[in-house]
């Protein structure tokens, strides 16, 4: 059964098409590729499917719903959930508020439940699951560093967290291999992989194309706003058009 | 000595009373991020409000209920509550520099308002000779000094109400999208709904802080309500350190007693003048030297909210 | 008719302070609160000049507009310069420190009083249904001539060009090896000169008084929002228009009311048209 389904979407800024008639469909569990080069419209489409700026035309259907035109929160609710190219997170707080930020519900946060102190239960659950995830990534140490103070590989991984304790049913990384050093793209692989075996649907898009055709089991190359060829990774390697427009230039 | 005395008494009310005006202004602007250039006018729409329905000795105002106090405070927080949802449904639509400005007119059209509506406010003539709490048990002079107890309980109820805001969940979403409002709201987060309800929530705040103020000054006129309550308060908060818990209180007191105690010498009626004007350069230099070699302020975020994650373990 | 007069002048007077501002906003990339104390300080120096030491107006006023540029520059470099690297906050607080320290010094030195000028233009010209004085022709004159020679200023000579460049550009200029201190002085200059003629020609048209700064710089941020924060001539624009829609309101409503009207203007804008009146370019949401 697919999870995300986008269907002829288009966004225009202006004149600009940045997005054209783009449509694929994500199936739940696993993991899909989206690669191309700079300007091809892969954040373009990533805004438009989590709420940021609704679609010119088209639409996205999320778990069976329509989600065209939502609010990004509205989307994320949902159980969408994205991370950005810039991974700062909450850089004023620490490693753990901000994992605790993102498994919070709303009744818990709102003014009323700190007026009232009615969240401890809500805190006690989160805290448990914010110390799992800490130390599944190895991050425990630096729980109480504030993340303006962590090394960019730590952000980035903190990034990752974050997002998972919401507890999506499906990912969506903006390029999570860019920055990080290439030694450590081997474990970031795996823990991709190791999402996905935990039940997360992940929709990834990059520009390190070792690393995504590693990890994907469905690849996408966008080129000018369009989807000019979907395969398998050994498909899209061999795909002559994919190889001159965008392979060949990269060699 | 007495005079002394009783001037330190008025110089400490006012520091808390604007203890207090920083300290919710550290919730709306320091942890949620709005920043607010137009606090003044909830304290003016509180101010008038409690005015309105608690004072009994002018009845050429429309309406003059003469109610108690503590209805005249309820009826001011709620009445500043009701204004801050109608302004800020679209003030909250704009950001940075363009929130800034729309408060700072927002709470300029509040004054001309009341400048304005004499039927009400009684423009620029105002009220005077306003009754104090608690008058008839305790008269002349021990009035102030149960004035200064009143207003620094207060201080001590509103920092235990921002403390405990402080440690909550909500406090940490505010401290979190206020730097990054996108990936606040790529997690779920209403982040409109909670900065309106901030908001609000505030200016009942600031409109329940005014009564106190106008039991210190005893009158009520539109010109009180110029951007000087705002910049002051201000003021006190980032000498005192924005985003910390005590520094609104540290920045508060600091700052009054350094610009009131300039009216501490005394001389001839122009003498008078020169220091009263020397009050808004010690101000002024104050708040340009902590700006310079102190820009996070006397107390600071970080200390504040150190070690989070030991909280409340057990 | 007359209110079109009343609504040029204060317009042409607006448009002078808020364009100033507004190239502040531009190439420093903070707003500067102390702005409108510049104005003040025009006022008192040309009052001075011409009362005191009995000079023409027009060269009182020059007088007045070269010494404040200047003073503008000095305190750009001894109050602002230093907290560059401390973020905008630390900037906009540091320029309302600046416009408290200016204002008490104004009140300590000239005291709380309301002066006025002597009555420097007295002829006045009656039409059928309106009159001018002389003083405010001049006015309107003196801002038209000012405007188009900032703008000879900003558009034929290459520090002109380097200052736009910076306006729209600000991190591109720095790349490109504009050399940013220069065109960051003569911006100062150049605003704080504006501010302080601006501020001779409410003294003449006015009076001349300590509060004069905080009340205008009330109606130059709401002249420089509706500009649209960023252009020059959008600016430049929305001040006349803003100066008209006070004079002209008067015709419905009492004068006032006039500053309420002004705001309500500007709030309207904002929630509208957040990007400004005159603004080509979209705001973009950050994400």
């Amino acid at each position: 059964m697919s999870l995300l389904e986008i269907a002829d979407v288009t966004k225009a800024f202006g004149g600009l098409v940045a997005v054209r008639e783009v449509s694929m469909s994500v199936e739940e569990g696993s993991i899909v590729a989206v690669i191309g080069p700079n300007g091809a419209g892969k954040t373009s489409l990533f805004n438009v499917v989590t709420g940021f700026g609704s679609p010119t035309s088209g639409t996205i259907r999320f778990d069976g719903e329509d989600v065209s035109g939502l609010e990004p929160w509205q989307v994320a609710r949902r159980g969408l959930v994205r991370t950005f190219q810039t991974p700062v997170g909450f850089p004023a707080l620490s490693v753990w508020e901000n994992l605790m930020v993102a498994g919070t519900n709303p009744e818990a946060e709102s003014l009323l439940a700190a007026l009232r102190r009615t969240w401890g239960a809500s805190e006690r659950e989160v805290r448990g699951r914010a110390r799992q995830l800490l130390e599944d990534l190895r991050l425990w140490d630096a729980r109480d560093s504030i993340i303006s103070d962590l090394p960019p590989g730590d952000v980035k991984l903190t990034d990752f967290a974050r997002q998972l304790m919401f507890e999506p049913k499906m990912l969506l990384l903006d390029e999570p291999a860019s920055g990080v050093d290439p030694s450590a793209i081997g474990r970031l692989a795996g823990l991709i992989r190791q999402v996905r075996d935990q039940g997360v649907t992940v929709l990834v898009i990059d520009h390190n194309i070792g690393f995504v055709l590693g990890i994907a089991d469905i690849v996408h190359v966008m080129a000018l706003g369009e989807i000019i060829a979907s395969g398998t990774p050994e498909a899209i390697i061999h795909d002559p058009q994919v190889v001159e427009i965008y392979l060949g230039r990269a060699r | 000595m007495t005079g002394l005395l009783l001037f330190f008494v008025g110089v400490l009310t006012l520091a808390g009373i604007y203890a207090i005006l920083a300290m919710i202004l550290n919730l709306e602007a320091g942890w949620a991020g709005m920043w607010d250039l137009g606090l003044v006018g909830s304290v003016a729409v509180g101010a008038y409000t409690y005015t309105i329905l608690t004072q009994t000795k002018f009845d050429d105002v429309v309406i003059h209920p003469e109610l108690p106090i503590w209805i005249g405070m309820l009826g001011a927080a709620v009445a500043a509550a009701v204004f801050a949802s109608v302004i800020g449904l679209p003030t909250l639509r704009v950001r940075g520099e363009y929130f800034l400005i729309t408060t700072l007119a927002f709470a300029e059209v509040i004054r001309q308002v009341a400048v304005n509506t004499q039927s009400l406010t009684r423009g620029t003539i105002g009220f005077s000779e306003l009754a104090r709490p608690l008058e008839s048990v305790f008269p002349g002079t021990a009035n102030r000094i149960v004035l200064l107890v009143i207003v620094w309980l207060g201080v001590a109820l509103v920092y235990l109400l921002m403390r405990r805001i402080a440690h909550s969940p909500y406090g940490r979403l505010l401290r979190g999208f206020r730097d990054n409002d996108p990936v606040a709201r790529s997690l779920g987060k209403a982040t409109n709904h909670h900065r309106l309800q901030t908001y609000v929530f505030a200016a009942a705040l600031y409109g329940l802080t005014a009564p106190m103020y106008l039991w210190y000054l005893r009158s009520v006129t539109p010109h009180l309500f110029a951007p000087d309550i705002t910049f002051v308060t201000w003021t006190a908060l980032v000498i005192g350190g924005i985003a910390s818990k005590r520094g609104p209180v540290i920045g508060a007191v600091v700052l009054l007693v350094l610009t009131e105690s300039v009216s501490l010498a005394q001389g001839s009626a122009n003498l008078a003048v020169i220091l009263a004007s020397m009050r808004f350069v010690v101000l002024g230099l104050l708040l340009i030297l902590v700006m310079r070699f102190r820009p996070n302020g006397l107390a600071n975020e970080r200390s504040a909210f150190a070690s989070a994650s030991q909280r409340g373990e057990s | 008719m007359q209110n079109i007069i009343f609504g040029l002048v204060s317009g042409s007077i607006l448009a002078l302070a808020a364009v100033g501002f507004s190239m502040i906003r531009q190439t420093e990339g903070f707003i500067n609160i102390a702005h409108g104390q510049m104005l003040t300080v025009g006022a008192f120096l040309g009052f001075i000049f011409v009362n005191s030491l009995g000079l023409n107006v027009f060269v009182a006023g020059l007088l007045a507009m070269v010494a404040v540029g200047f003073l503008g520059v000095i305190l750009s470099v001894i109050v602002f310069e230093p907290v560059v690297g401390n973020g905008a906050l630390a900037q906009l607080f540091t320029s309302i420190g600046l416009a408290y320290v200016l204002y008490g010094l104004i009140r300590v030195i000239f005291g709380a009083k309301v002066q006025f000028y002597p009555n420097l233009f007295g002829r006045r010209f009656d039409f059928a249904t309106f009159n001018v004085t002389m003083g405010e022709l001049v006015i309107i004159g003196l801002a038209g001539l000012s405007t188009l020679g900032l703008h000879l200023f900003l558009t034929r000579t290459r520090l002109g060009t380097w200052i736009r460049a910076t306006a729209s550009n600000p991190e591109l200029a720095r790349l490109r090896g504009i050399p940013v201190r220069r065109v960051s002085m003569s911006v100062w200059f150049v605003a704080s000169a504006l501010a302080g003629l601006a501020g001779v020609m409410l003294g003449v048209i006015g009076n001349v008084n300590s509060e004069l700064g905080w009340s205008q710089i009330l109606m130059v941020l709401a002249a420089a929002v509706l500009g649209g924060l960023g252009s020059i001539y959008g600016v430049l624009a929305s001040g006349l228009l803003l100066g008209l829609v006070m004079d002209l309101s008067a015709l419905i409503i009492p004068s006032t009311w006039r500053l309420v009207v002004a705001f309500v203007v500007l709030v309207m804008v904002l929630v509208f048209r957040p990007q400004g009146l005159f603004a080509r370019a979209e705001r973009k949401e950050a994400a």
